[in-house]
């Protein structure tokens, strides 16, 4: 997400309508780096509650395998 | 220092791309901050595609949006003529469901609401008048 430098409502609903696709073939999606103030959008919005925002490849696949 | 624009958009979402660079040229000529110029460019674009996908029974085809960039804050004016509408009746987005029960929409105005530092609506003369106020707006005024 480092190059996202604008996100509103709806590029925020194609990013839920790709996790829920994910989920409903048993995969699911994490946020990598998002700039400040898009992480600031997408936490306001909750959408982080359902998509997790994480800051490495790292904590990205520590998401993804709990 | 151009401290005003004025655009008349027609409600449709082909003519909604004409509006990002007027409005980027406004920001960048008047010293809003990257902050505000985020602010606006979101307000522009959730009211204006809301009232291109919802309005009901527009009198015209056309939307005001009115820009000032004044010393107390910037201020975002949106004018249509459908049918009366407050944002601030429209609910937030509930995030306690699983991700599976989500809907993909209702994210708009609750955005625009967190965002701004004031929001005011009012019905005037058969028009919808949506004001938007940013507060300690500008680049130039946050650095003397």
């Amino acid at each position: 997400m480092s190059e996202v430098s604008f996100i509103a409502s709806l590029g925020m609903g194609m990013l839920i309508a790709c996790a829920k696709s994910l989920e409903r073939h048993g995969a699911r999606m994490v946020l990598l780096n998002p700039q400040e103030t898009v992480e600031k959008l997408l936490r306001t919005a909750g959408v982080d509650e359902g998509i997790p925002i994480v800051r490495s490849e790292g904590e990205a696949l520590a998401a993804l395998a709990s | 220092m151009p401290q005003d624009l004025t655009l008349t958009v027609k409600r449709e979402f082909a003519a909604f791309k004409s509006v990002t660079p007027a409005v980027d040229r406004f920001l960048q000529e008047n010293q809003a901050s990257a902050e505000t110029s985020y602010k606006v460019k979101l307000v522009i674009e959730e009211i204006i595609l809301n009232l291109i996908r919802h309005a009901m029974n527009p009198a015209s085809d056309e939307i005001q949006i009115h820009l000032a960039a004044e010393q107390d804050a910037l201020r975002i004016v949106i004018e249509d003529d459908s049918n009366p509408f407050d944002p601030h009746a429209s609910t937030s987005p509930k995030r306690d469901a699983p991700l599976s029960k989500w809907g993909i929409g209702g994210m708009g105005l609750h955005l625009v609401r967190s965002m701004v530092d004031r929001l005011d609506y009012e019905r005037r003369g058969g028009k919808n008048r949506l004001e938007a106020q940013i507060v300690a707006w500008s680049n130039k005024r946050e650095s003397t």
